[in-house]
Order: C-alpha cells, then structure tokens, then sequence
C-alpha cells in the first residue's frame, strides 16, 4: 500500500518535473525507505502522554503535507521527528542558529526557542502542557522549517500566527501556579476560597493556583524543588507510647517501665522534645473516681519519666514534661468495649 | 466584710492573671539560618527551643529555615523569605470548640494539621494576601509569591 502510493507519487513526479536535473523536487533514490515513509510513521506506536502522541500526530500531518509539495528532505524531517516523538524521548525545539536565516530572525527565533525548551524539557511542563504544548512545539517547527523556504510566505505565517496563539495558552497552562497549594496526604485536603473562586483539593498531589482557584498537575520533584526547605523543617510526627492498667490500679508493672524507657529515648532524640502525659480510666465506676484515678496514673507515669530523664544529662535542657492531666472517662477507645483494660490507660505523647 | 471582699477580689484577679496572659501555643523546633519571631515591638532570633505566642510573626531569610510545633500536635515549617502571623489561636482540649488562624503573607508554607483542624470544618485556616484556605487535613504545602 505504501509503494503503491510512492509509486503513484514517482510518476506524478515524473510528469510535473520532466525534463528537469535532480534537485529540491526531484524524487529521491531509494523512496522505499523509511526516512519518507510518512505512513510508516503514522503506524508507529504513539505515547501515553498527550504531548508526545500530540507531537507525534502533527509531525506526521506536516511530513504529509509536505509529501504533498514533493519536498522530500522537509518530509524526512518531519518523519524523522515523528518517529522521535513516537520513542517518547524530549527533544528541544529546533535551533534556529542552525538555520540558514536572517541575524534578526534568529534573534526572535531563539527567545522563542528558549521559552518553549523551558516547557518542553521539564516533565512538569509537558504534564501541564500536554496535547497544547504539543502543538506549539510542532508549530514552531514548522514556522522554522518554512522560513528557510521564504518563497511559501502564506504556509510562514500560519505557522507563526498559530504559534504565537497557542503559546499564550501554553503560558498559562504550563507552569506552576506562582500561588500554589498542594496536598501531600490523605485526609480531607484543603478548601480554597477566594474571591475569584473556589476548589477543593483533596487528594494526595492535588494541586492548584489559590489566587484563581484553578487546579493544576504537579510532580513530586516540583514539590520538592519549591517546597524542599520547607519540607525539610517540618517537625516530625507527634508519636504516642501507652501504658495499660489494672482495674482500679495506678501500678506500674515492667512492661509499663518499657514503655516509658522507649517514650524517653524518643524524646531524647528530637530536637527540644515535649512530653505530655495523659491518664484515661475505663467507663464503669463514678465519673469522679474515674477522673481521680485518671490524674493519678497520670502522675505516676510522670514521675517516672522525670526519673528516666534525670539519669541523663542533657536531658533537663531538652526535654520539656508538661503537666501530667487526668481525662477521667471522657476520651474512650473508640474501638473497644467500655470495660476494657485498654481503656485503662496512660498515653505519653512525644512532640 | 468588704475588706475581706476586696481582698478576695484582687486574690481572683491574680488568680486568673496567668490565664488572661497570652498561653504558650507551641515552639520552635527547629530553626536554620536568619530567623526572628516579632512579638509587639520586641524582635526575637527564633532559637530552637523558643516558645511561641498568638500574635507572634515570623520571618525568615534568605536559605533559613524553621519548622514549629502547636499545643494541638499541628506542625508548620517555613522555608526561605517568608513570614507567618499566629493570627489566631484558641486550644484547650481534644474536642472542645478551637481554632487557629495562620496568615501566610510571603513565602512557603509546609503544614499538618492537628487537633484543632479535626474540630470543625475549617477550624483551621491559612489566610493568604487574596484567599483564605480551610484545612480539611493533613499535610499539605502553599506558596505565597511576591507581588
């Protein structure tokens, strides 16, 4: 099928072009080669990623186009960029210092060039770009491609002018947010609400601008590059050690003296750590005794922990035991039954 | 009887000084580079350790950092060249009524919500120059960009 066309093509070429040397419209040698073989091209697997599929589709509509002018070396080009954009490889927009052009020409060809690799050449921009990023890139090489042919002036301008329109859009589309919220863990997210708009971001790696509440694609890397310093002073998670009781009892047994030993040797290694110390009871009984058993284990444990950290020296400078309180029966497990020893409880919380 | 009274009276205001003076609402657990905490009209370089205030603005330099913990187990850390108002804060104990306002005015913000943010929704919120954000948990990061 693709000879055939080819084959179709040589004689119209023959035709139109009699008589004349081998030169920009002569038909080349081997025209059974992939390096012309638009339809080849097209047949090539296309990318996931809008971008490269969205590349990869205008090449092989540029390379056809050409085909059509009987200008083989501007259909290799093309194909041989669609068969790059098929491997999913970032390619930068073409060079236009490498281009046979005007100094002033490739003074506005090169701002552009470099505005365009910036989005091309991150993984952000062609993750926010996409399918648009696509077609200014393929824009953009064709506007280069044709000026080097200044007689198609008409096919130069539509290049450009479509260029510089879906560059606008990529300009908004493609960078970060400069107002940005991103969540980074399950739990509810946030709610944006401004003047100009409202969103909800709730799940991990949402992303939007907070000034127009628009959602956005961020990548992990991004978050770190722009939040790293942030991110690498965020305090770590609060963790709480528990200690179980008997009925009735404020006893400490030696698992419970474990526990404590561990809740103080993590305390130690945070960076001026508090601990606070809370005591629960179990539902049954007065609410009143509950509470008073509460405070007492509370301060059992408190105790016991001011000990531990007596022993080391450093520790007094630290670590902060803020008072030890009492709960009563107000804050039950959820989880388990009323009388239950888990309820029983004293927690060490570790900041 | 009076005397008595008066006497009982300035006994109560005494009393109820400690709790009408501003509560330590949490503290700074680590700080990089040029960091201050501005309380009124004192400006204070944030030590790790240092305490911290409702009202208390921070601010950081260029490459400093710090990353803060609250009485309801929130965290807030800042990176460089922001600045952060403890706008609001009110926290007692789990499930009681509570709230914290932050007003991030530059800067970046990274940030888990804690007790308070499990209260209600939007018990706790980051107030930014042209939004306010609610926090419905846990971890997330904002960016204020210079004007």
């Amino acid at each position: 099928m693709v000879l055939g066309r080819a084959t179709i093509t040589i004689l119209a070429m023959g035709m139109l072009v009699a008589g004349c040397e081998r030169g920009p419209f002569s038909p080349p040698e081997d025209l059974v080669g992939a390096k012309w073989d638009v339809d080849a091209a097209d047949a090539l697997p296309r990318q996931a990623d809008p971008y490269f599929s969205g590349l990869q589709d205008r090449y092989v509509a540029l390379a056809r186009a050409e085909l059509a002018e009987f200008d083989w070396v501007d259909t290799a080009y093309f194909v041989k960029l669609a068969q790059v954009a098929s491997t999913g490889t970032p390619t930068p927009p073409v060079n236009p210092e490498m281009r046979n052009l005007s100094p002033e020409m490739t003074e506005l060809l090169r701002f552009q060039q470099a505005e365009l690799a910036g989005f091309v050449l991150s993984r952000g921009g062609r993750l926010r770009g996409g399918e648009t990023l696509a077609e200014a890139h393929a824009a953009f090489e064709c506007w280069v491609q044709e000026l080097e042919e200044v007689h198609q002036t008409d096919q130069i301008t539509d290049c450009r002018e479509q260029f510089e329109i879906v560059m606008e859009v990529v300009r908004e589309i493609a960078p970060l947010p400069a107002d940005l919220a991103v969540v980074l863990s399950e739990g509810g997210g946030v709610q944006i609400d401004g003047d100009r708009a409202s969103t909800t971001l709730d799940q991990p790696f949402a992303a939007g601008s907070t000034s127009d509440g628009r959602k956005s694609a961020v990548l992990e890397e991004e978050v770190r590059e722009v939040f790293g310093q942030a991110l690498d002073s965020a305090p770590e998670p609060p963790q709480v050690f528990r200690l179980g009781f008997g009925f009735g009892s404020a006893r400490l047994d030696d698992a419970d003296r474990a526990v404590i030993a561990q809740a103080v040797a993590e305390a130690l290694s945070r960076p001026h750590a508090e601990m606070v110390i809370t005591g629960h009871a179990d539902a049954p009984g007065a609410s009143v005794a509950n509470l008073a058993l509460s405070r007492q284990r509370a301060a059992v444990v408190r105790r016991s922990v001011v000990r531990a950290l007596a022993e080391d020296e450093a520790a007094g400078e630290k670590v902060t035991v803020t008072r030890a309180r009492g709960r009563g029966e107000l804050e039950l497990l959820e989880e388990v039954p009323d009388r239950s020893e888990l309820n029983r409880r004293v927690e060490i919380l570790v900041r | 009887m009076r005397y008595f009274t008066s006497i009982a009276l300035v006994l109560l205001a005494l009393a109820s000084l400690p709790a009408l003076a501003a509560d330590r609402i949490g503290h700074v657990k680590v700080s990089t580079g040029d960091v201050t905490i501005i309380r009124g009209a004192e400006s204070l370089p944030a030590i790790s350790g240092a305490e911290l205030f409702e009202a208390d603005i921070i601010r950081t330099g260029d490459g400093s950092a710090i990353g803060m913990t609250f009485t309801d187990n929130s965290r807030l850390s800042l990176g460089p060249n922001s600045e952060l108002t403890l706008e609001a804060y009110s926290y007692e104990e789990p499930g009681e009524e509570a709230g914290f306002d932050a007003r991030l005015s530059a800067g970046t913000l990274s940030a888990a919500s804690g007790e308070i943010a499990k209260t209600r929704p939007l018990a706790m919120r980051v107030l930014m120059p042209t939004t306010v954000l609610g926090v419905r948990g846990t971890e997330f990061v904002v960016r204020v960009s210079g004007s």
